[in-house]
């Protein structure tokens, strides 16, 4: 068989979706019931509306004229905000979804890893798993049996392979559906972030999985918000705005160019403080040394003088915000600790920036020690916009052995927030590093916003005009002690 | 960044052109055969999987058409005292519980089949309609347990087995193809109506009604006899105790109605589903 130069050819790709209008969201019980009552009547009534063909009532075209090649042996970056189209036009090429225009011609398998567990059966063990992604994926039993090992192997997980998906940790999931997706080596791997979500050294062996996949001359494709993965891994890009191509380019020409455009304000306003923060810190050392160096002179003159140092140019960190995702990467301060990612996730590690208030969520941070210091991991929960500090809990609270000298590595620490905890509101995670009132090594304000929301719970419906006051949310029993008990 | 590119050893796979598609066309056969390791993996799942977490496992095949015969028994033969064309009740109740079973199950499960499968459709392609095709077949192998026990039980009761007892092979085709017509019907409405959901039960309670499972259908008169051919599961209860027990309900003009309209089931079925099966990723 002829191997073709291109291996993925999309000419004016488009895609329209229709959107529904958007229905009030329920204030009390009464309306509740009302309205399950009144649906059906409304459903036949917009059915009826949405089947006459002037109404175009709400079109969404998540794809635009999208047009684009792929060599082979090519790893291709797609990247964009959220809503721009991304995703819809990872599941064309993998033939989920189909255009409403346009087409796609790929050569070769496909082997797709979109979401996080994807095509796992709940009820099956991690065996029975592998056979049933593999086989989804086209590949035969003979050929599953061959890679069993090496996909077991890869996802570390051996003592679990008899245990039923359902009881695996959204961690344990993202490696065996990664190890699965990229043992079986397709022609086109098409990579969606899932495995962003898993811990940093399994992330580590993934990058690493997909730079081998890469050499040895598969085709992948790339969906990151991380511009650390994606400026590792890929060759070339194509940048999607609203579902329409912005720009299609190499790596180098794109990534900066994007990096100043999107992730925009805060970023430049976050580098601009740290360089401002950095040249501070620099003159207060330079007179120091300046001080120091006139004491030593006058003390011995025959010392001859340093030679002035040449610092070279640091590199600008690159800051990913997102949903529930805050990521510092190319970021070397002049600290013995320093910050590199947070996540805000619910139980089943997704990431969320709405949280209900009958919902636990989890704080996971990560962080660098280059040299062995004293320092905890503080998390600061504030009220936005007050910024009223709501709570700071520290690694070491629960640890008090990480209080003494720590060794330099790479740590990651979790927290649970229960349920009930804060009050439906804005909040912003603060996280510093360092000892309270002492130093601090490495400080970033308001790296993820997020929102608790009570809209589903009881506390609702005596407060439906409006929130309810205060930032404490739990629930505490009453005792009554009428006159007249009820 | 720029590894050494080494060319793959072998690539496979030809090309795959994705494009709107327009009209009303039939899955194609030929890619349906290429995916047949999946259907294979899909009924292997689906009988891995209901049985996990049970005591009695796989014998829950046999044992639920055994207690509805138990049932039948009670009701219509003991207190009705419906008629049995001079044979015991319970293997006459049998032979038509088990294609019975088969039928109402494959139709059952098939016809939620693709909102139940959201989470392979979304995200990975192969062709859909192995998904309520792969139901009827789970059930086909939960009736070939059944049909064990219902040739034991034919043994119990004196009936020895013809050579027209093979037939069973053409009606348990019927029952199998009618289930798959209106399992594609209604997976595909599904979908977009999630009433099919709550009316599949009640759906299949009429039909065990109006399908002669716990009674004769000597009790119709013409033209009604050859016009109830249109449930295609009169034909397939009144062939298999044709079949097997050697009574004389076979009757031609029936069973020539309710094999076309199983036909047209199954060929209107896999146009409506074609038609509507690019909208499964975006509605499931």
């Amino acid at each position: 068989m002829t191997k073709p130069e291109y291996v993925i050819e999309a000419h004016n790709l488009s895609k329209k979706y229709h959107i529904g209008a958007t229905r009030e969201t329920h204030q009390s019980l009464q309306q509740v019931m009302l309205n399950s009552m009144l649906m059906p009547v409304r459903r036949v009534a917009s059915m009826r509306r949405s089947s006459l063909p002037t109404d175009a009532d709400r079109e969404l075209w998540a794809l635009k004229d999208v047009s684009f090649n792929v060599k082979r042996g090519e790893t291709f970056g797609l990247i964009g905000v959220n809503g721009s189209g991304k995703s819809t036009l990872l599941k064309i090429i993998a033939n989920i979804v189909r255009p409403t225009e346009g087409y796609v011609q790929t050569w070769g398998r496909i082997g797709s890893l979109l979401e996080v567990g994807a095509g796992f059966h709940q009820e099956l063990n991690g065996r029975e798993n592998v056979y049933l992604k593999g086989t989804v994926h086209g590949m035969s039993r003979q050929e599953i049996d061959e890679k069993y090992e090496s996909i077991v192997d890869f996802a570390e997980i051996h003592e679990f392979m008899e245990t039923p998906i359902k009881r695996y940790s959204s961690g344990m999931r993202i490696r065996l559906g990664f190890a699965v997706a990229a043992m079986m080596r397709p022609d086109i791997f098409l990579v969606d972030e899932a495995f962003a979500v898993g811990d940093m050294a399994f992330r580590e062996k993934c990058m690493q999985e997909i730079e081998k996949i890469r050499s040895e001359g598969h085709t992948v494709l790339v969906v990151s918000h991380s511009m650390g993965h994606i400026i590792r891994l890929c060759e070339r890009l194509i940048w999607l705005e609203k579902g329409r191509t912005v720009a299609i380019g190499g790596v180098e020409e794109l990534a900066n160019e994007y990096l100043d455009k999107t992730v925009g304000r805060q970023e430049k306003a976050l580098r601009e403080k740290r360089a401002a923060e950095r040249e501070k810190a620099a003159a207060e050392t330079e007179a120091k040394r300046r001080a120091e160096e006139a004491k030593k002179s006058a003390e011995a003159e025959a010392t001859q003088p340093a030679e002035p140092e040449s610092e070279p140019e640091p590199e600008q960190p690159i800051i990913t915000q997102q949903k529930g995702f805050f990521q510092i990467e190319r970021y070397n301060p002049d600290k013995p600790m320093k910050l590199h990612s947070v996540r805000l996730m619910n139980n089943d590690g997704d990431l969320i920036d709405k949280i209900d208030i009958a919902q636990p969520f989890r704080i996971q941070v990560e962080y660098e020690i280059m040299q062995a210091a004293v320092g905890h991991l503080i998390v600061f929960i504030n009220q936005y916009p007050s910024k009223m500090r709501v709570l700071a809990i520290g690694d070491t609270d629960t640890a008090p052995q990480r209080r003494a000298e720590r060794k330099p590595g790479r740590y990651c620490a979790e927290l649970e927030i229960p349920a009930w905890t804060l009050n439906a509101g804005a909040y912003t995670l603060m996280v510093t590093l360092g000892v309270p009132y002492v130093g601090v090594h490495d400080r970033h304000d308001d790296v993820i916003e997020f929102e608790i929301d009570d809209e589903n719970s009881s506390r609702r419906e005596w407060y439906s005009k409006g929130p309810r006051p205060g930032v404490i949310g739990i629930d505490l029993p009453w005792t009554y002690h009428d006159a007249e008990p009820v | 960044m720029a590894a050494t590119k080494k060319k793959p050893e072998s690539i496979n796979g030809p090309y795959v052109i994705n494009k709107p598609r327009e009209g009303w066309t039939l899955p194609d056969i030929h890619e349906v055969w290429q995916f047949r390791y999946m259907l294979a993996q899909l009924v292997d799942v689906e009988l891995r999987a209901r049985y996990k977490q049970t005591i009695m496992g796989v014998l829950w095949a046999v044992l639920s058409p055994m207690i509805m015969m138990v049932v039948f028994t009670i009701v219509f033969s003991r207190l009705a005292n419906v008629p049995s064309y001079d044979i015991p009740y319970p293997i006459f109740a049998f032979a038509g519980l088990v294609p019975w079973t088969l039928f109402s199950k494959g139709l059952a499960a098939s016809a939620t089949s693709i909102v139940a499968s959201a989470a392979i459709i979304g995200k990975v392609y192969f062709p859909r309609v192995l998904v309520p095709l792969s139901k009827v077949f789970t059930g086909f192998i939960d009736f070939l347990l059944a049909l064990v026990v219902l040739f034991v039980m034919m043994l119990i009761y004196g009936f020895l087995p013809e050579l027209r007892g093979l037939s069973v092979i053409f009606f348990a085709l019927l029952a199998m193809l009618a289930a798959f017509g209106v399992g594609l019907w209604l997976s595909a409405l599904h979908v977009r109506f999630r009433d099919i959901g709550h009316l599949v039960p009640f759906m299949v309670q009429a039909l065990l009604y109006l399908s002669p499972v716990a009674y004769p259908s000597n009790l119709l008169t013409e033209p009604w006899r050859t016009l109830s051919g249109i449930n295609p599961m009169v034909t397939v209860c009144d062939g298999f105790r044709w079949a097997l027990l050697g009574l004389d309900t076979f009757h031609a003009p029936t069973v020539l109605v309710s094999t076309v309209v199983t036909l047209l089931l199954v060929i209107s079925g896999l146009y409506v589903f074609q038609r509507l099966e690019d909208s499964f990723p975006d509605l499931v």
